[in-house]
């Protein structure tokens, strides 16, 4: 941002000669968060101590446990508002010109169309990678038949950085669908086999001593009590995933391709149409918002029983 | 099992020569005989678990086994469940060789929280008891199958708790759900390795006469370890008594005071207080000799 408030302001529609954002791309993909950056046990999900007894409505729990963060966004969007009355900086444009500009990028132009090829490339290589992920990290970590085979190559390839391999899939895949999926899926994978395994190797040993006594077979030791077990570590492997996905989806429209968000946002960028670039990058912040909101709705079902022990409401 | 890690500790092949106290075992629910387990420690030495022991539990008998911990009373009870494998002996369930845990055989953890299925409500926790169970399927459909649940968690005073998850129970109450669940398995031999010693000891009171009912009633052969040589006392129809450091059985003692045993008036009676001054003295005895 402060890169784009030196530029001087150009009128819209004019197209530079170099891409200034090759470099930016370049650094993103660097910064990728290593997969283990979070820590394996799930924290509980944020929010205020409410009283066990009574069940507020999602809605209202919302409000109570994040109201205040929201205020602070609303008033910083109404302090920019009302300082672009005063004095209009076309580099930062303003809440209502962008606000504007998105409202017709998604009714009559390529917005809507750009992100749902992006979202749905990353659900195709997402939907492949939990069950595949799941089944190798959980396996890996309940056999060690599995083990043996599998660690060293889970190892060298999780520690290859996703952009070091990228050209490898543009040379044998091409840039388009088949190839973004590919991405997907490996950089979706490792999050969820370092997880699950966490996960199948946390079961306690008086719960594997339980399901001794209770002579249960290895597969039923494994569906009724290992992997629920693991489920709380898988999740969070899951929501992993997502995280890393949803930067790869930006940055692989603007590597290769000449579709999708990421490439929207570029061409954005290159034609200086600010309230166009800005309307991107908040679309894309709202998504990644949501998906994640809805991930954690979704912890919050699964593992319900888990609050009663960590005493949150 | 197949898991990945190296078990610290593994048996070792080599039998322990000429298992002493080897007594006629032929009659009796649960037959021991001459039965050790020997450890490899890190550094390469055989560790002796448990030195040979022998000994015969009739049917429906409630029987204790005390001692220091590091006596080896743990290891005996895991052995007597199949959770271990055995170095030397024989260990005999109603017909059936222990080598693995038997079908008639359900054991009840010291540690509850981790036993029970947290994921579980404690219904479905006691529905776990009941679909891995002991002998034919006892009930069809889910509706029959709750209603059983509810009869027992009756049993173990959980009224109403069907719903509840575990972590929202209290400790006394957690271990009262894993005991449901472990009747459900409708089992003739029940194992408890130090069931209340995490437990406060109002509770206490209040399980140790909770189990001696569940006993009675369901003419079950009850091996219970504790370190509580008073709680041994009150439960049970004998103790055992095992020497420090695995050294076998010191002394086997019938607490021939009649049941029902009340909390009060069992700890004021005579032959307790002999039983009592005589068994503490013996393990407080070896002790001194020990050190």
């Amino acid at each position: 941002m402060t890169e784009l408030a030196n530029t001087p302001p150009v009128a819209r529609g004019t197209v530079p000669g170099p891409r200034p954002g090759a470099d930016d791309a370049a650094d993103l993909l660097v910064s990728l968060p290593p997969s283990d950056e979070t820590p394996p046990v799930p924290l509980a999900v944020a929010g205020g101590p409410a009283p066990a007894v009574v069940r507020r409505s999602p809605f209202r729990r919302f409000v109570r446990s994040r109201g205040t963060g929201w205020t602070l966004v609303v008033l910083v969007v109404i302090v920019w508002q009302v300082s672009s009355f005063i004095h209009f900086e076309p580099t930062i444009s303003s809440p209502d010109r962008i606000a504007r500009t998105w409202w017709r990028e998604i009714t009559e132009g390529q917005l809507l169309p750009q992100l749902g090829r992006t979202l749905e490339t990353m659900a195709i290589g997402f939907v492949l990678a939990i069950p595949i992920g799941i089944t190798i990290g959980f396996l890996m970590g309940r056999s060690r038949i599995v083990w043996g085979l599998l660690e060293p190559s889970v190892e060298i390839i999780r520690l290859t950085p996703v952009s070091a391999i990228l050209p490898i899939f543009i040379l044998f895949l091409g840039i388009e669908q088949e190839m973004q999926v590919a991405v997907f899926l490996t950089a979706g994978l490792f999050p969820l086999i370092i997880n699950s395994y966490a996960g199948a190797r946390s079961v306690s040993k008086v719960l594997s001593q339980t399901a001794q006594t209770y002579r249960l077979s290895w597969w039923q030791t494994q569906r009724e009590v290992a992997l629920p077990s693991a489920m709380p570590y898988i999740l969070v492997g899951a929501r992993q995933a997502l995280g890393i996905s949803l930067v790869l989806a930006v940055v692989i429209g603007m590597l290769a391709g000449n579709s999708g968000i990421g490439y929207y946002i570029l061409l954005a960028q290159q034609e200086f149409n600010i309230n166009r670039l800005l309307a991107a990058v908040l679309t894309v912040a709202l998504i990644g918002y949501l998906l994640n909101a809805l991930f954690l709705l979704a912890e919050r079902r699964i593992s319900r029983w888990r609050r009663t022990s960590i005493g949150e409401g | 099992m197949t898991a990945p890690a190296a078990p610290a500790t593994a048996p070792t092949p080599t039998p322990t020569p000429t298992p002493t106290g080897s007594v006629p075992v032929t009659d009796g629910h649960i037959v021991v005989d001459s039965v050790g387990k020997d450890y490899v420690a890190l550094d390469g030495h055989v560790v002796h678990g448990l030195q040979p022991v022998s000994l015969s539990i009739e049917k429906g008998a409630f029987v204790s086994v005390v001692g220091r911990s590091g006596c080896g009373k743990s290891t005996f009870l895991r052995l007597v469940a199949g959770l271990e494998d055995l170095t030397t002996g024989s260990i005999t369930i109603g017909a059936e060789r222990v080598s693995g845990p038997p079908d008639s055989v359900r054991y009840v953890f010291q540690n509850y929280g981790e036993s029970l299925l947290p994921w579980r409500t404690v219904g479905d926790n006691v529905r776990f008891g009941l679909r891995h169970g002991h002998g034919p399927r006892r009930a069809h459909g889910r509706t029959a199958e709750d209603q059983l649940i509810e009869q027992h968690l009756a049993e173990v005073g959980l009224h109403g708790t069907f719903s509840r998850y575990p972590g929202e129970l209290s400790g006394g109450m957690q271990q009262r759900v894993a005991i449901a669940r472990a009747l459900a398995a409708s089992p003739d031999v029940l194992l408890l390795d130090e069931p209340f010693s995490a437990v406060d000891a109002l509770s206490r009171g209040t399980l140790q006469e909770l189990i001696l009912r569940i006993w009675q009633e369901r003419g079950l052969t009850v091996l219970f370890v504790t370190h509580d040589i008073e709680e041994a006392l009150f439960l049970s129809q004998r103790v055992i008594v095992l020497r420090p450091q695995g050294a076998g059985v010191q002394r086997d003692a019938a607490v021939d005071i009649p049941y029902p045993r009340d909390q009060v008036d069992f700890r004021e009676d005579e032959r307790y207080l002999a039983l009592r001054r005589d068994v503490l003295g013996l393990v407080l005895q070896v002790e001194r000799e020990a050190s």
